[in-house]
């Protein structure tokens, strides 16, 4: 009963709140982030102990034993986040609510990633969405996040532009000629970014792509490794020289 | 990838050839185990050993695991990705040309 009163009060009070976010009585986006935040820790404790439960069950033996979701299911979060946004319609508080959904829940990332190209390119906020930026063709299609990249390009937070040129001209530093001029123009371009941006992250990975190319990338030669095995006996790569070698980055974790 | 690295490194014992690993388990003791658990047959460093200011796979540019880096014998990269199949034809061609080219 109490529920049905307090959804009922939600009813009445939401077309009152797009009007109007300001109103005393209604939640301001501060307390609505407080409220979305709250439920995130929430779902990610029953996310745990759901996990927890799943691991007894599977050591007792106990039938139902099932997979679990890699992490807990934001849906009903990003549901409310998405609602919160349109409240807050073409204010800059919105833009805090639709990069929630971005990061949290990739499915919903689309509407969000609409609004936030139409409303909100300008916004410094942005840069929160990170590297997310890099990854918009895998949260919605090829098309769109070239799109999108394309006019993140254009925004006027330096870190905005910065993880959108690296998005759109990674693949041109994985992949191109060395020596041919889409490279080159990728790397200068890149490069004063790098310079330019405040994110440490983003200027790190720009560089760190870079060199990755340029040092370690087909017909480079390697620089030799001096370090203990593991039964902290010193040997070098270079004791292999002369023999193809094989290197392998592992670990069992 | 434990038994392709393994039978690889049985295959190639008498050719010119070396699998050379870098272990980023957080303990000595975790690598040694799995070693032991899966008779994992090559040497390797230490990602990063005390004292080491930055890890090698740092000094390496490395991004992801697993990482493959196939050298020839001057330690010139003819292949550095995460397909441990693409590597080892790359590995395998490389110590075929040097049999035929007599080294």
């Amino acid at each position: 009963m109490k529920t049905l009163s307090l959804l009922a009060g939600m009813f009445l009070l939401g077309p009152m709140v797009a009007q109007d976010p300001a109103r005393p009585n209604a939640p301001s986006a501060a307390e609505r982030m407080q409220e979305l935040n709250d439920l995130q820790e929430q779902l990610v404790k029953d996310w745990r102990a759901e996990m927890t439960k799943a691991r007894e069950d599977a050591k007792a033996g106990r039938k139902g034993a099932r997979a679990i979701r890699m992490r807990p299911d934001y849906g009903p979060l990003a549901e409310k986040a998405l609602a919160y946004a349109k409240d807050f319609a073409g204010k800059d508080e919105a833009v805090d609510f639709l990069i929630m959904v971005i990061n949290l829940d990739q499915t919903r990332a689309r509407p969000a990633l609409e609004v936030l190209m139409a409303d909100h390119i300008d916004s410094p906020k942005l840069a929160e969405m990170g590297r997310m930026i890099l990854y918009l063709d895998r949260i919605v299609t090829p098309e769109f996040a070239k799109d999108a990249q394309a006019k993140l390009m254009k925004s006027k937070s330096a870190d905005v532009r910065g993880w959108a040129l690296f998005a759109v001209h990674q693949s041109t530093i994985e992949s191109a000629d060395l020596d041919g001029d889409a490279y080159k123009a990728a790397r200068t371009k890149l490069m004063a970014a790098a310079a330019e941006v405040e994110d440490k992250d983003l200027a790190n990975q720009i560089t760190g792509a870079i060199d990755e190319r340029e040092k370690f990338g087909i017909g480079c030669t390697a620089p030799d490794i001096a370090g203990l095995d593991l039964d902290g006996v010193a040997f070098k790569l270079s004791d292999y020289r002369g023999k193809v070698i094989f290197l392998d980055f592992w670990g069992d974790w | 990838m434990y038994p392709h690295e393994r039978s690889l490194v049985e295959e190639m014992k008498d050719k010119p050839f070396a699998l050379v690993g870098v272990n980023s388990d957080r303990t000595i003791e975790r690598a040694k185990k799995a070693i032991a658990d899966n008779n994992l047959n090559w040497r390797s460093f230490q990602n990063q050993e005390e004292g080491r200011d930055q890890k090698i796979s740092a000094d390496w540019a490395v991004k992801g695991w697993p990482t493959v880096v196939v050298l020839d014998s001057e330690f010139k990269i003819h292949y550095r990705g995460h397909d441990g199949e693409k590597a080892t034809e790359v590995a395998k061609e490389l110590v075929a040309e040097m049999a035929k080219n007599g080294e």
